[in-house]
């Protein structure tokens, strides 16, 4: 397979995950050095690192992001241009890339040189089909990977005193951060174990247990549409095509009935265990593993096993 | 206050419909272009999350323009937006077969342009059609504008600013923006109102702008050249069903067997 030729860039815009899953993914891909750039100096694997900074990247606003990454953009000449997959990094790379005439390609869950072009593969049909696309030869690729896409590439050693470049950025801030509420818990994304409620919790003392339990093993807590709805979870801990797409090893799901919009977001895990009192929902055809029972009696029962105290 | 709204909306395949089929394992596909094959016997609606864009533009008080860009039939989702209380609609009746983000996005500007511009322009985070949450990003680009997505709820606070909640993966956050700029929106709480007689009488009188791609000076060589992802293929993936069930009824038991399992897999 040829390689892409030049430099790669891994963009890091927002703390999106680690980044060295998707510096591996760019030096399978290519040849040339792999460049990171983003708000952080953590090279990751980097042969360069580039840090942006200014106070028009302090807040969430698109532009500011896309505006600076292009500017490094310019100077280094990349062959790609690789993203993590938020709702964030996603916007950056799709308003970069029609400034820089680029094509964007986000939800990649796997991507491949033919030689000719970039070929990639993401979801559609909310979550129930999979379009393989190309990137017109020609023009930039600017792809967004999915968690796990990149998962399969072995991360390589950290580069040793890798270059670090600073850039500022001197632009007016188009937003102003004026209250800001954060969401407390194990970051989601980094997340080793995964136990995610959905409405068949059956209320928030079903959501405490889950997340009791998710404390005693210091995993994630996640939740699907369902229980935010109701209100016993927050949008910031949705799993979904319209949240946070994660790729544990396990990934319990309690009182999740399994719509593909939820499971988009998890069906990479590596082992999905399912809870259900549905036998015919359809979480099931997921799952590896499954229990037919009563969430509750099941989650007691899990703290009871792992904790060794009966609650 | 004299803030301007424009909301994209597009016409998607009732993502409920599609994800039955695809369990029942009866969603076919025409790889041609990536459309399911029955097709004709799914509903089309309005995008969720544009359907919660437009409506939280009408709330704000502002006048409103709703810009759809689609095939012919998608022009009856302006009707709709007439009917949830804009003051205007544009239809730009064009093949999207032929389209990418990129193309959406250029036709998008122009019909907004056409339509007499907007201060605030909002979108939906994503289609459940698989835009992959790129549209809104690449209009702004065009807009020269800010961009703030995953934006739960708008208010206008004066010609020059709106105030946002913004949901994000930490937590979530209000934030002042500077207008011109552009919002992604998602509310996963978010109910649909009822209509507003008011607003019904009022969609009585007016009826959407009609124009082609070509009358916003994208002719289809262009249509091509602005197009820079082609779909090779879209597939409908089996589902795994290897789900072995555990314990019989019995939780316990369950989890006892459960938890071996978890432990042989080395993920305990």
């Amino acid at each position: 397979m040829p390689a892409m030729a030049g430099t790669m860039v891994v963009a890091v815009p927002a703390a999106s995950g680690d980044p060295s899953e998707l510096i591996a993914m760019a030096r399978r891909l290519g040849n040339g050095n792999a460049a990171l750039v983003g708000g952080a100096g953590d090279g990751a694997g980097a042969d360069e690192v580039h840090v942006v900074g200014g106070a028009a990247l302090e807040v969430p606003d698109v532009r500011a992001w896309a505006l600076a990454l292009a500017s490094v953009c310019a100077a280094l000449q990349p062959s790609l241009v690789l993203f993590g997959d938020d709702a964030f990094d996603r916007a950056v790379a799709s308003y970069l890339a029609q400034r820089i005439g680029g094509g964007v390609v986000t939800g990649v869950t796997a991507l491949r040189d033919d030689g000719r072009r970039l070929i990639a593969e993401r979801a559609v049909l909310s979550g129930s089909g999979v379009e393989t696309c190309a990137i017109r030869p020609g023009v930039l690729p600017v792809v967004c990977m999915a968690r796990g896409g990149a998962r399969a590439s072995a991360v390589d050693a950290p580069v040793a005193d890798a270059p670090t470049t600073r850039h500022v950025v001197d632009q007016q801030a188009a937003a102003t951060v004026v209250d800001e509420r954060p969401s407390s818990g194990p970051g989601l994304r980094r997340a080793r174990t995964v136990r995610a409620g959905g409405a068949g919790v059956g209320g928030p003392e079903g959501m405490a247990a889950l997340r009791a339990l998710a404390e005693t093993l210091g995993a994630g807590t996640a939740a699907s549409r369902g229980a935010i709805v109701n209100g016993w979870a927050t949008a910031a801990e949705k799993v979904g095509l319209t949240g946070v797409s994660v790729t544990p090893e396990l990934y319990l799901a309690v009182g999740i009935s399994g719509a593909s919009q939820h499971m988009a977001g998890c069906r990479r895990a590596r082992v999905l265990v399912a809870v259900n009192s549905d036998r015919g929902a359809p979480i099931f055809r997921y799952a590896r593993y499954g229990i037919v029972a009563d969430s509750r009696a099941v989650l007691d029962a899990l703290r009871a096993r792992l904790t060794g105290v009966a609650s | 206050v004299t803030v301007r709204i424009a909301v994209c909306v597009s016409q998607v395949l009732d993502p409920d419909k599609v994800a039955e089929l695809a369990l029942a394992g009866l969603l076919r596909v025409e790889a041609a272009n990536g459309t399911p094959s029955d097709a004709p016997h799914v509903a089309r609606v309005m995008n969720d999350a544009d359907r919660q864009a437009l409506s939280k533009a009408v709330k704000t008080g502002a006048e409103v323009v709703a810009v759809n860009v689609g095939a012919s039939r998608a022009g009856e989702l302006c009707t709709e937006a007439l009917q949830m209380g804009a003051a205007a609609a544009v239809h730009v009746d064009c093949d999207v077969t032929r389209a990418d983000v990129s193309t959406v996005a250029h036709l998008l500007h122009a019909a907004i342009a056409r339509a007499g511009g907007a201060d605030l322009v909002l979108t939906g985070l994503q289609t459940s059609g698989g835009d992959g949450g790129a549209t809104g990003a690449a209009l702004a680009a065009l807009l020269d504008a800010p961009c703030v997505v995953g934006v739960r709820d708008v208010r206008v606070s004066d010609d020059a600013t709106v105030r946002v909640t913004q949901v994000h993966a930490g937590g979530e956050r209000d934030l002042d923006v500077t207008l011109p700029a552009v919002l992604s929106v998602y509310d996963d709480v978010w109910k649909p109102p009822v209509l507003n007689p008011r607003h019904l009488i009022a969609a009585r009188d007016r009826s959407p702008l009609v124009l082609r791609a070509s009358d916003l000076g994208v002719d289809d060589a262009q249509m091509d050249a602005l197009r820079v992802v082609d779909t090779l293929a879209v597939e409908v993936p089996a589902l795994p069903n290897r789900c072995e069930l555990l314990g019989d009824g019995d939780a316990g038991a369950a989890v006892d067997a459960l938890l071996d399992r978890l432990r042989a897999e080395a993920v305990l």
